[in-house]
């Protein structure tokens, strides 16, 4: 049964591989979800609950998109066809928001060209970081695993779109974003607890 | 004769050397009897050449307006303190980051302790000489104890620990970096 699931993964991965090459967003979106939700259900079976999580917060992600089909003015391969090294899985939603010019990424204060090749990691692991601290005013366990569960998810994120050689601001904002949400509920006391938790993811 | 010459200048010059690494071990903040007190580098030192940090403490109260204060006040004596917004990645880009943390204490069964640790880390981007993995790891850190859980009563004492524990990373920061001219900048978060 295990070997099942495992190959259901394969083959889930492969088809968001695939996703770079596919022109129409709706069917690009199905089959993100798809891909994401049959992992969610393959990577429990097998006790892979970081894995799990990581595939969770991709369904997040995917969430928020719905109702943005209409915005976007090109298909996203033309940017992926340039990737250096197409075996990464490259972040799809970086790069449609990219494409479809909509965010800028002003938002994310820092120089525009990197001051060091290893800065665009640098940023992620760092900002990752400071939300580990968040994670840790947890008094639940639960709550505290899904949440490193949701930064682990956010750092091979990050990471690997800025070893893929994305742009530094996109590939940071994700997180950058949302340490920022996390870090505007503590302020205001919203401490992460079970009650709360729809505030975190 | 000829041969005793020789003999002399090295065993002079061997003492002069352990008296200068003396000299050096003295004024290593260092070296305590408490190994609770701060890590010993005599080379090697993590802190060397280390000139930007983002700083992170977020505590679970409201004692956290108190402990940013007194980091504001004792990292400006060393260097440039910046307070950073959420959303600016200056602080870090520099891939050092001052973590402090004031956490419960469990026993070995789990259960708590009435007791509070306050740690003050440095963790920075490295990669394992032996294995070639690149981790981020604590490379510094130091310890200290407070008498009851972190809440109001105990915040006067939380604070005055964070004190302690930024004085003695200073020390050893300036330790470690003796001939510096650029001031190290602080990225508060």
């Amino acid at each position: 049964m295990n070997a099942q699931y495992e190959k259901a993964i394969e083959d889930f991965q492969n088809a968001r591989w695939c996703l770079q090459e596919d022109s129409n967003i709706d069917i690009a979106m199905i089959t993100a979800f798809r891909s994401a939700f049959g992992e969610v259900v393959s990577y429990d079976n097998l006790g892979m609950q970081e894995e799990a999580q990581q595939s969770i917060q991709q369904l997040q992600t995917i969430a928020n998109y719905v109702g943005c089909n209409n915005c976007i003015e090109q298909h996203p391969c033309c940017e992926t066809t340039s990737s250096a090294n197409k075996s990464y899985f490259y972040d799809i939603f970086t790069i449609y928001k990219h494409k479809q010019n909509q965010d800028n990424y002003d938002d994310i204060l820092g120089p525009n060209q990197p001051p060091e090749p290893e800065w665009c990691e640098e940023v992620v692991t760092g900002v990752g970081r400071a939300m580990d601290a968040i994670a840790c005013l947890a008094r639940n366990h639960a709550v505290k695993v899904v949440l490193i569960g949701i930064i682990e998810g956010l750092i091979t994120r990050g990471i690997k779109c800025c070893q893929a050689g994305g742009f530094w601001k996109a590939c940071v904002a994700p997180i950058t974003r949302k340490w920022k949400e996390w870090k505007n509920n503590k302020e205001e006391y919203i401490l992460p607890n079970p009650q709360n938790l729809s505030l975190y993811y | 004769m000829k041969a005793f010459i020789p003999l002399v200048l090295f065993v002079t010059h061997g003492f002069c050397t352990d008296a200068k690494d003396m000299e050096r071990l003295k004024e290593n903040p260092g070296i305590y009897l408490n190994f609770q007190d701060a890590p010993i580098f005599h080379k090697g030192n993590p802190l060397e050449g280390l000139n930007a940090f983002a700083v992170i403490s977020l505590q679970n109260s409201e004692i956290n307006n108190k402990i940013k204060s007194v980091i504001k006040q004792e990292l400006g004596s060393l260097g440039t303190v910046i307070q950073a917004k959420s959303e600016d990645v200056h602080g870090f880009g520099s891939g050092n980051i001052l973590n402090i943390q004031i956490g419960r204490v469990s026993k070995w069964d789990g259960k708590e302790l009435p007791i509070s640790r306050v740690t003050l880390n440095i963790e920075t981007s490295v990669i394992i000489s032996k294995t070639h993995i690149k981790s981020m790891p604590r490379i510094w850190s130091i310890n200290d104890f407070i008498e009851m859980p972190l809440n109001n009563k105990s915040g006067d004492e939380a604070v005055k620990s964070v004190q302690r524990l930024l004085r003695e990373f200073i020390k050893n920061y300036q330790f470690a970096n003796p001939h510096q001219t650029q001031k190290p900048v602080f990225y508060i978060y």
